[in-house]
């Protein structure tokens, strides 16, 4: 099926015309500074961004990784097993099962293996924005969202965790883009492969869907209309392809287990919803994270795009973001990787603004274009040194240590509760524990934002988490202090079976007055 | 060169298009403006104290020597510790501060608060007036709400400091000097100097901008030879200079070179440390933001011939600022508090091409971007007020009313307090000798200076002739672990409450 309505390509800026060679510079220069502030301090371990969201994929691509290893230890292979049964289905674990095939093919666990993939993704997701900015509005413009995209300091940390964020981010850019593609010629190739794209994508990652569905929505209705949309049957074969790829596993494979986390963390929080609180929140994250001065500028971006479908793509990525926000009240508000997928969005939203501006500066006397240039590079320098101190600056490589030792020092013949961190997977992932979790005060504040009204009954509390545990770990000295019943139960009922550098242990077994 | 008489105001804008329109987006934005600042009005100024205080003491001693009916003693000490702070500027604005103590009957602290807020309010019409000539009604608004509701324009604007009244005037010396060389005549050259000197004798500061934009003006047509010739530029360039130069060269000349010496010269090599300029751009992104900084750069190379003059002088002067006060400003953030405007106005130009292609677009487009505008206005304006409530400064002052009670009366004090010992010589009505903290010690170090390694030494010299050792500053006292020592095995406890501990350094 040919285009009923050919769309033109964009002119150029007088920009490319003049200053060809500047511009691949420039895009060349913006790739390789974006993978070499990325692999900066590749081998550091994996605690820098949300460690319980990468421990539990490293626990996970262990598993797996054990599981095919022929040559591994059966109690090993057992224990890592074990270890990943305990762990919720979020989503499938591709990325996790591509991780453990390249350690096996790399004959061994090495967890800055997912961390070159991440980047990978990212970069691939920046080829895919970059090419999607440049049809939609020109190619300097494109430059200024590939800037973006690729040097904002939140993304360069996000994009090099062991998480599915980055993967699913390159997989809503390769879906926007196709769904352009088919947009500007709407032909089966098009709209099939828009639609596995996107199918995948959501399939990687569920809340995909937020972004996804609206820019597909957006982009069929600014297109044809609704009526013409509804008889196009190109429209309807991607939607069924969209939809079929993620509802095959999410809704046929685990459906009770989606729709748990769904209820617990959408429905339970939806009262935060109502709190002026909660959107200020929201918005200092934001701020912090991407400056909401971008964030306004991209906004006033979407109403510069010329062309109705542009402009309703991008707006159906923005809404997505939101309603996403307003489905996960909790999370958008605290966690800042459920943010990441609006980085690529407010990128593309800044292409019209830049394309505005550098055509202006490109009118102006040359000596204006060099304190341009200077600007520029500034511009391009601070949030490269930024991004590149944050990540270079920590290291984890001593802490790790401790970890593997007191997991040596653990005993194996019982089973264990924690006051630890990041919900035992430390424990669980250096020190081949298996643990379960005490509740932080963090855990009592998602409780209460919950709406579960009073502090919780403490013995009952601890009678029912202690049921069968043989041992209480605690590494988290600062949460203990801030539970004092927990202390004294500990201190006065219980021995102390070991301690070492950061944890303690108490035998609950043999308590001092039974 | 451009029409001098040509404005570069669009035929159609966005507010422009209704006179109503346009007076209710700027009563909205002076108001959204003015509401944020008042909040809290009554708060005390401990935010900065070493400024307000010092500030606060001029306009007092100032207060008591025209108060007829003030007791004599108290006059005479509000006057000698007016007369020892420390005297940066002409004290105009804690003149002006000390009549309307006078008028109103009594010291009331939010007065100067008030002042500060109404400065930047007229420094923002003077702002939104040259926005608007540069670029348009459209950008006008646009650079006016942006230095109305950034937060830190909101806390430094509500200050008893002279920075605000400082960028009134250079805001007004601005317009002064755009106007001047459109209309090049005596009344326009008479009122330029005027503001500008008047700018300069606020704050000495000011020269950096006010000779910056003065010497873009003049040379702006590109004539030297003539504006050489040209005695308004002869005449206005007297007045600009004659007015600061009688206070600061023919006033306090030795104290204003000792001043720059010590702040410039001895800083003058952290210009060759990256981390001095890594420390500037973190200073001004975390208090204008370092994306609108940029736009706002880009934004001035697009701007029309003469408005790109002013504002490239502007950014000149901030820099040559920065380089002259090093130290400054990479650690004080009301150095940059001139930012805020030029930030401001160099987003003019971008702010007017969005709105030139906005008002091309449907009627829901445009309703959409003014629900954005408001989120924009709104989340600062938010931000701003939740920051004044939070700091609400009511207890602390009550707790150094009651350490200013505590202070002996007679002997000498040495103190490791707060902000150099503003708040005793404020509370206390006692000038005291300070001791220094870890900040005094890293400018030393910053300064290329040593610091005595041995402590006894540096004890005895700096207690001699001292009858009591103050301390407010509890975990400086413990990161100085060898006086913390010698005081509490030294000395007996004179008084101690709650934030206050007093040796007594007669009885070793």
């Amino acid at each position: 099926m040919t285009s009923p309505n050919p769309v033109p390509p964009p002119a150029q800026a007088p920009f490319i015309g003049r200053y060809r060679p500047i511009f691949y510079l420039a895009l060349a220069g913006l790739f390789l500074l974006g993978l070499g502030i990325r692999f900066t301090n590749l081998t550091n371990p994996p605690l820098e961004f949300h460690p319980t969201r990468q421990l539990r994929s490293a626990i996970i691509a262990r598993a797996i990784y054990y599981q095919m290893l022929p040559s591994a230890d059966p109690t090993t292979r057992q224990m890592a097993i074990q270890l990943w049964s305990t762990l919720e289905n979020l989503e499938p674990p591709n990325f996790e099962r591509l991780v453990a095939l390249t350690y096996l093919a790399a004959g061994g666990e090495y967890l800055w293996i997912p961390r070159v993939y991440s980047i990978i993704f990212w970069m691939i997701g920046g080829l895919a924005l970059f090419d999607l900015a440049r049809r939609m509005i020109s190619r300097a413009g494109a430059l200024v969202t590939l800037g973006y995209y690729l040097l904002l300091p939140f993304g360069a940390i996000v994009s090099r965790t062991f998480q599915p964020d980055s993967l699913m981010v390159m997989g809503i850019i390769l879906s926007a883009w196709a769904i352009y593609r088919w947009s500007e010629s709407p032909t089966w190739r098009w709209a099939i492969l828009a639609g596995l794209l996107s199918g995948l994508t959501m399939f990687i990652k569920i809340t995909a869907i937020f972004p996804l569905a609206p820019i597909a929505a957006a982009t069929v209705l600014s297109r044809f209309g609704l009526r013409s949309a509804l008889r196009n049957r190109q429209v309807w074969v991607m939607a069924f392809i969209m939809g079929i790829i993620p509802w095959v596993y999410y809704i046929g494979t685990i459906g009770s287990s989606s729709a748990g986390h769904f209820e617990f963390w959408s429905l339970s929080f939806a009262g935060l919803l109502l709190k002026p609180r909660f959107y200020v929140l929201w918005l200092n994250l934001l701020s912090d994270l991407m400056s909401l001065a971008v964030i306004v500028i991209g906004l006033v971006g979407i109403m510069l795009f010329s062309r109705i479908t542009q402009r309703m793509l991008v707006l159906g990525w923005w809404v997505g973001y939101a309603l996403y926000g307003f489905a996960f009240p909790y999370h958008i508000h605290t966690h800042e990787y459920y943010s990441l997928m609006l980085v690529p969005a407010i990128a593309l939203s800044l292409a019209p603004v830049g394309e505005l501006i550098i055509n202006k500066v490109t009118l102006q006397p040359r000596v204006w274009q060099v304190f341009t240039l200077a600007a520029l590079f500034l511009a391009i320098a601070y949030p490269s040194w930024i991004a590149y101190t944050g990540i270079k600056g920590v290291n984890y490589r001593d802490e790790i240590l401790g970890w593997i030792k007191m997991g040596k020092a653990l005993p194996s013949d019982g089973s264990i509760i924690a006051l630890t961190h990041d919900y035992g997977f430390r424990v669980e992932y250096y020190g081949w524990h298996p643990v379960s979790y005490w509740p932080t005060s963090i855990d009592f504040n998602m409780d209460a934002e919950r709406g579960d009204s009073g502090s919780p009954n403490f013995e009952q509390m601890f009678k029912e988490k202690t049921a069968g545990k043989d041992y209480f770990l605690v590494t988290l000295f600062g949460e203990l202090d801030a539970q004092p019943a927990l202390k004294d139960r500990l201190y006065n009922n219980y021995p102390i079976y070991a301690q070492g550098d950061g944890y303690v242990l108490f035998d609950l077994r043999h308590p001092k007055n039974p | 060169m451009e029409n001098s008489t040509t404005r570069q105001t669009p035929a159609v804008t966005f507010f422009g298009r209704s006179r109503l329109f346009l007076f209710l987006s700027l009563v909205g934005v002076f108001t959204l403006g003015l509401g944020v600042r008042l909040i809290e009005l009554t708060d005390p100024p401990l935010d900065a104290a070493y400024r307000q205080l010092n500030s606060a003491i001029i306009a007092r001693g100032m207060y008591y020597q025209m108060l007829t009916s003030a007791d004599p003693a108290l006059r005479q000490i509000a006057i000698s510790l007016w007369h020892s702070a420390d005297a940066f500027e002409p004290p105009i604005f804690e003149r002006l501060v000390a009549a309307t103590y006078l008028l109103t009957g009594g010291e009331r602290i939010w007065i100067p608060r008030l002042f500060s807020i109404l400065f930047w309010i007229v420094g923002g019409v003077a702002l939104y007036l040259l926005a608007r000539r540069m670029t348009s009604v459209d950008g006008g608004i646009a650079t006016l709400a942006f230095y109305m509701v950034l937060p830190f324009g909101v806390y430094i604007s509500r200050r008893f400091q002279p920075d605000p009244f400082m960028v009134m005037w250079i805001l007004w010396a601005a317009l002064a000097l755009y106007e001047w060389e459109e209309k090049r005549s005596w009344k326009a050259a008479i009122i330029a100097g005027l503001v500008c000197g008047i700018a300069v004798l606020v704050k000495i500061f000011a020269v950096f901008f006010i000779a910056a934009m003065a010497v873009a003006m003049v040379l702006y047509s590109g004539r030297l030879k003539q504006a050489v010739r040209n005695l308004q530029i002869w005449a206005m360039a007297v007045i600009m200079i004659a007015i600061p130069f009688i206070y600061y060269i023919l006033g306090i000349g030795s104290r204003s070179l000792g001043y720059f010496e010590f702040w410039n010269l001895s800083f003058a090599h952290l210009l060759l440390t990256p981390a001095f300029y890594v420390g500037w751009l973190n200073l001004i992104d975390s208090n204008v933001g370092l994306i609108a900084t940029f736009i706002g750069l880009a934004g001035i190379l697009i701007l029309p011939p003469k408005g790109r003059a002013l504002m490239i002088s502007l950014w000149v002067g901030y820099v040559l600022f920065g380089f002259a006060y090093p130290w400054q400003i990479h650690t004080h953030d009301y150095y940059s508090l001139i930012l805020v405007p030029l930030v401001a106005l160099s987003l003019s130009p971008v702010a007017a091409i969005f709105f030139s292609k906005l008002i091309q677009q449907n009627k829901i487009w445009q309703f959409m971007f003014i629900g954005v505008v408001l989120l924009t206005l709104a989340y600062p304006a938010w931000t701003a007020r939740v920051t004044l409530v939070a700091h609400e400064s009511r207890i602390n002052w009550r707790a150094w009313q009651k350490i200013g009670q505590a202070i002996p009366k007679e002997g000498n004090i040495i103190g490791l307090t707060n902000d150099y010992g503003v708040e005793v010589a404020y509370f206390g009505w006692r000038k005291i000798g300070t001791w220094p903290t870890a900040a005094d010690y890293s400018l030393t170090y910053a300064r290329g200076g040593n610091t005595d390694s041995n402590l006894e030494n540096y004890f005895h010299q700096m207690t001699q002739g001292m009858d009591y050792f103050l301390v407010t500053l509890f975990g400086e006292l413990d990161s100085q672990h060898q006086l913390k020592h010698m005081l509490y095995d030294n000395y007996p406890i004179y008084a101690q409450g709650d934030g206050y501990i007093i040796f007594d350094l007669r009885k070793k």
